[in-house]
């Protein structure tokens, strides 16, 4: 089905290869997943497969790409989206359309297929994927899982042969996941082919075939399933990999933190008057890090912007170091680190964006956040020009030198590898140590059980529990990130 | 065949235009602005697109534009009658300017809030309007309510790093605003950009045939009652 052939790439503007030598075979209705640590090439090679390189992306290409017995870098893009479908790893990128009808039939409208084919296609994708609830719904209320489904389903309606994912599950929590995999199982029933590249391998024991490990642009290594997911925990982890089981993971018991510094007192909080967090109580001390989970969609979000000051709350009262406290005054204290993080970085360069908005900072103190952080080298780059985990520690550096109390950290290793999650950890633990209260937004069980002290989960917008990790409570946090497939099909 | 598709929930309305009709309406509502001979004749003008976005089902835009308009006449009239000084007959001018181009603000945002993406990029493709042309133009059309997504979030940022966002700090520290909201702004919309052509490749934009829409698109009885009216309109501030 597809055949990659003494394939070498380099992309425009970078030196050195991309990719070396790729030999890459894969059979009809294979599944496939090419793992390997960040920046390994694994997108590249999606990439590869569905002509965007080098139709789209621009660089130098040899060997020979054959999938559909079509020459992919010579066929008409048009073509190619008719057998080959691909889901991108963010699904806000992927929406060419602002309602869900529309994005759907995005894909099979520009095949030009008459409506009643449309129709049908988009009925059956509906009934298939699950979408029924979010029909006629427009993208920018969608939560996380919502997105990823629809752009799902905008691929599926086109019905290709071979289906791309590019890390489907980054953004998803536990019982998204288990849908998509529900997804990819009914795919492999219908003998299509597909090719995933993820960094969260849990959910993909029981599906796919072959596993490709990949390292610095070559293909170190091919597994069949049974072998990559047998392999020792310390080998795994020499290969910079994510777990592959959690009922594995061990959980050290954490000191209790001491006195209460910051508290949510009762907050209800909401848009306008609709209420999305229901009187909710929650206290932090210093040094503590909060992992706050919960289905996408639950509030999450809403509970942090409440945090930092952002949102003021419809009731309730905020509490720090025993005094009531104004959304001004809290907003004062505390900063979050968004998920995408380049909307919070507007100077150009590192150094002058430590000093950004404020008056009199001493050149001293942030030349030694950046030392602490590791970002001194870059002071004269521009924050665009860094890797998302640089971007993500600038962030943290400004957050230091405003001299912030509270840290929120929205989904801070969405799309990380171990080697980028062990990095985030560190990072965490330090600033917990300099005393600052810190909240993490997460579905990440293996960063939760590393890093929290306790473990809050919101459930329709109200309090499920409140947890500090440790051997008691294992079972009671593990519960829900572990999916228990039987009873997620009932 | 009965469809689980819920077609028209973007359109709350009672009226549902044709992308074409509505764009041609457009070009008449610009043109009637051009040869405009009074005062009344603009109001019935404005009158006439308020009636057109409530039965769309644009309620809240088309009131808030309709009620500047109407404001803004009064500080006009106001200004030229009660003062009638050389500072008021500026801010008149002023005034008057904006005023002018409000109706067909009213009717280009009647037809961003009713139109579908899809529909848009089917009727243009009817009119053989080619793909080089048309796809920047819908891009821009989905970009739109991305802005305001993206506005909140910077917005957001800002707050917390203590420059103050809107107005009062636009006052303050007019560089410093601007610069902040633009330079995320413009970053984001480039990534976006790319990203989003990518997915659009990747989904056969590129095919030459012309592309089909989920959505029935024909000129209905509606369409020719409101391009009539439009052009009785037309024809009578012309006589005038």
């Amino acid at each position: 089905m597809i055949k990659l052939k003494d394939v070498s790439f380099t992309y425009q503007g970078s030196d050195g290869n991309n990719l070396y030598d790729i030999n890459l075979h894969i059979k009809k209705g294979e599944c496939v997943l090419i793992s390997g640590k960040s920046g390994c090439g694994k997108t590249t090679i999606l990439r590869l497969i569905n002509g965007l390189i080098p139709n789209f992306y621009m660089g130098k290409l040899s060997g020979s790409i054959m999938a559909c017995n079509m020459d992919i870098s010579v066929s008409p893009s048009y073509k190619i989206a008719e057998k080959i479908g691909m889901v991108y790893q963010n699904p806000r990128s992927q929406f060419f359309n602002i309602d869900t009808d529309s994005e759907i039939a995005f894909g099979i409208e520009n095949l030009s297929y008459p409506r009643n084919e449309l129709l049908r296609r988009v009925d059956k994708t509906i009934k298939d994927i699950g979408l029924q609830n979010i029909m006629g719904r427009g993208i920018f209320e969608l939560s996380g899982g919502e997105k990823q489904k629809v752009a799902f389903g905008s691929i599926y309606a086109m019905e290709p042969e071979i289906y791309l994912l590019d890390e489907p599950s980054a953004n998803l929590d536990t019982k998204c996941t288990e849908q998509l995999r529900q997804r990819l199982k009914l795919l492999k029933k219908q003998g299509k082919t597909i090719v995933i590249t993820e960094h969260r391998l849990y959910y993909l024991q029981d599906i796919v075939d072959r596993v490709v490990y990949m390292n610095k642009g070559k293909i170190e290594n091919c597994f069949t399933s049974k072998e990559f997911f047998s392999q020792s925990e310390e080998k795994r982890k020499r290969l910079g990999l994510r777990g592959f089981d959690f009922s594995l993971i061990d959980i050290q018991n954490n000191l209790l933190s001491k006195e209460t510094i910051f508290e949510l007192q009762n907050i209800s909080t909401g848009y306008g008057k609709k209420v999305v967090i229901q009187d909710m109580t929650i206290g932090a001390s210093q040094g503590e890090i909060i992992g706050i989970t919960g289905h996408n969609g639950a509030g999450k979000s809403t509970l942090a912007e409440t945090i930092c000051g952002l949102r003021k709350p419809i009731s309730g009262q905020l509490m720090w170091k025993g005094k009531p406290i104004s959304e001004k005054q809290l907003l004062k204290l505390s900063y979050m680190v968004m998920q995408d993080v380049d909307y919070q970085l507007f100077a150009d360069s590192v150094e002058n964006e430590c000093t950004y908005g404020m008056d009199n900072v001493e050149i001293e103190k942030v030349l030694n956040t950046l030392k602490t952080l590791n970002l001194l080298e870059f002071r004269e780059k521009h924050p665009g020009t860094l890797s998302g985990g640089q971007k993500q520690r600038l962030a943290v550096a400004v957050s230091m030198i405003c001299q912030k109390k509270i840290l929120i950290f929205d989904e801070p290793t969405s799309g990380l590898d171990l080697e980028g999650m062990i990095k985030v950890t560190d990072l965490l633990k330090k600033l917990a140590e300099m005393g600052k209260v810190i909240f993490v937004i997460t579905h990440d069980y293996e960063f939760i059980t590393e890093v929290c002290t306790r473990v809050v989960r919101i459930d329709e917008g109200t309090l499920s529990f409140d947890l500090p990790l440790n051997i008691n409570n294992k079972n009671e946090i593990a519960r829900h990130f572990i999916c228990n497939s039987l009873e997620s099909e009932a | 065949m009965k469809s689980m598709l819920k077609i028209g929930a973007k359109n709350k309305g009672l009226l549902h235009l044709d992308p074409r009709t509505m764009l041609l309406l457009l070009v008449m509502g610009n043109l009637a602005v051009f040869i405009m001979p009074s005062v009344k004749g603009e109001i019935l003008l404005t009158v006439m697109i308020l009636i057109l976005g409530l039965l769309c089902g644009v309620y809240g835009f088309s009131f808030k534009l309709a009620l500047i308009y109407f404001a803004f006449l009064g500080i006009d009239y106001i200004c030229m009658t009660v003062f009638n000084s050389h500072l008021s007959n500026y801010i008149a001018l002023f005034v008057r300017f904006i005023r002018k181009v409000l109706p067909c603000g009213m009717l280009g945002g009647i037809l961003i809030g009713t139109t579908r993406v899809n529909e848009f990029m089917a009727a243009l493709s009817r009119m053989n309007i080619p793909k080089s042309v048309l796809i920047p133009l819908t891009v821009m059309l989905r970009y739109f309510p991305a802005i305001g997504e993206d506005t909140k979030k910077i917005k957001n940022a800002m707050k917390m790093r203590n420059v103050t966002p809107g107005f009062l700090g636009f006052i303050k520290n007019p560089a410093r605003t601007i610069e902040c909201i633009y330079v995320p702004i413009m970053m984001s919309a480039s990534r976006r950009a790319d990203e989003l052509s990518a997915a659009s490749v990747s989904r056969g934009i590129e095919n030459p045939l012309k592309r089909t829409s989920i959505q029935e698109i024909r000129f209905r009885t509606v369409d020719a009652i409101c391009v009539l009216a439009a052009l009785l309109y037309l024809i009578f501030i012309w006589r005038i």
